[in-house]
């Protein structure tokens, strides 16, 4: 028999059926040269499967866990702000809808909108348009810029 | 595979006893192909925290149409390829350049070839691998593209099929095979390279 190729040694300590070990076998005893080869090939397979320096912290599970209850409790967080703020939406409206708020709230706003009026009209009339549009204008923007930070959140969260 | 299902279940209803017995019980395979896949030794732990949150996040996923060993080897495999491919990471790489070398440095390095060298100096008892051949074996090890350590850590570690081992890696069984071969046997010439360089300095 020649000497015994790298894929033999591999095969004979893989354990492969497809090799005939007896032949392996009678020649590793009988050939020096074979036989170190194989030594060689043992000795890794044993540094291999070697598990020294694969090491956690202790708290490794612990720290993972900690984790993700951190987490769980930001997402709770934002569900009930966001459930919180719907309930005081739906509050205000009731109150709006069962009393004369409304009615007080937009003469108090229109008395403000009296009071800074000649500021705004300053604005107004660099727009040429009309004051109430340009102020519903900003509140429509402030809304949309809200609602957008609201949905880049819920996004990437 | 069943007997995973209870542990399963429990986490999915929110137990998170449950989940960190199931780190316990699949930390070592994580940390094993961690370890081996990322060289950068500050990185490993958050990594292994990366791959277990992801396997938190994805377990409602998990069919049970796989051994859950398996499936856990992939997110980890997957995790570990996206950082390599983040730091740019040498993956893959031809190893025929470096088996030339590592087999002209041994011919180089001698009085005579290798083959007359062969047979002619001591190894040390087979069991015992000396702390010097260990810390080589490491370093030559780490030296090699990140496939072929996975490889070798999922089959001498893991002890995996290759069947298993192509399943985690998404690499044909002809693949894995081969792949294996060739680092084993670079790693083998490097050994046998170090023993009789030992030899040869006394």
């Amino acid at each position: 028999m020649n000497h015994l190729t790298d894929e033999d040694l591999q095969k004979y300590l893989d354990k492969d059926p497809e090799l005939n070990k007896t032949e392996v076998d009678r020649h590793l005893k009988n050939c020096d040269q074979c036989r170190q080869n194989y030594m060689v090939y043992k000795q890794l397979y044993a540094g291999l499967a070697d598990e020294t320096g694969f090491m956690l912290s202790a708290d490794f599970s612990e720290s993972v866990v900690s984790r993700i209850r951190k987490k769980r409790e930001k997402t709770y967080s934002f569900f009930e702000s966001v459930l919180l703020a719907i309930a005081g939406l739906f509050s205000v409206g009731i109150l709006f809808y069962f009393t004369n708020l409304g009615d007080v709230l937009l003469s108090v706003f229109k008395k403000n909108i009296q009071d800074i009026e000649p500021f705004l009209r300053g604005i107004g009339d660099v727009l040429g348009g009309n004051l109430t549009i340009f102020i519903f204008a900003i509140i429509i923007i402030i809304l949309f810029g809200v609602a957008d930070k609201l949905i880049f959140q819920i996004k990437h969260r | 595979m069943d007997q995973e299902r209870p542990l399963v279940e429990k986490i999915l209803n929110g137990d998170l006893q449950a989940f960190q017995q199931f780190i316990e019980k699949y930390q070592r395979l994580v940390t094993h192909m961690v370890f081996r896949m990322i060289l950068n030794e500050s990185d490993r732990e958050e990594i292994c925290q990366d791959v277990f949150l992801k396997i938190y996040q994805n377990l409602a996923k998990f069919q049970f149409q796989s051994k859950l060993s398996t499936w856990i080897s992939k997110i980890t495999y997957n995790t570990c390829i996206n950082y390599l491919q983040k730091k740019k990471a040498l993956l893959y790489d031809d190893l025929t350049i470096r088996e030339n070398e590592s087999d002209s440095a041994v011919f180089d390095s001698r009085p005579s070839n290798l083959d007359s060298l062969k047979g002619e100096f001591p190894l040390p008892d087979e069991s015992a691998i000396s702390q010097e051949v260990s810390e080589m074996l490491y370093v030559e090890l780490n030296s090699l593209p990140a496939q072929y350590r996975t490889i070798i850590t999922l089959y001498h570690l893991e002890n995996l099929s290759y069947d298993e081992i192509g399943e985690i890696t998404g690499m044909p069984m002809g693949t894995v095979k081969n792949y294996l071969f060739r680092a084993r046997k670079l790693l083998k010439d490097k050994l046998l390279e170090k023993y009789a360089e030992q030899e040869f300095v006394k």
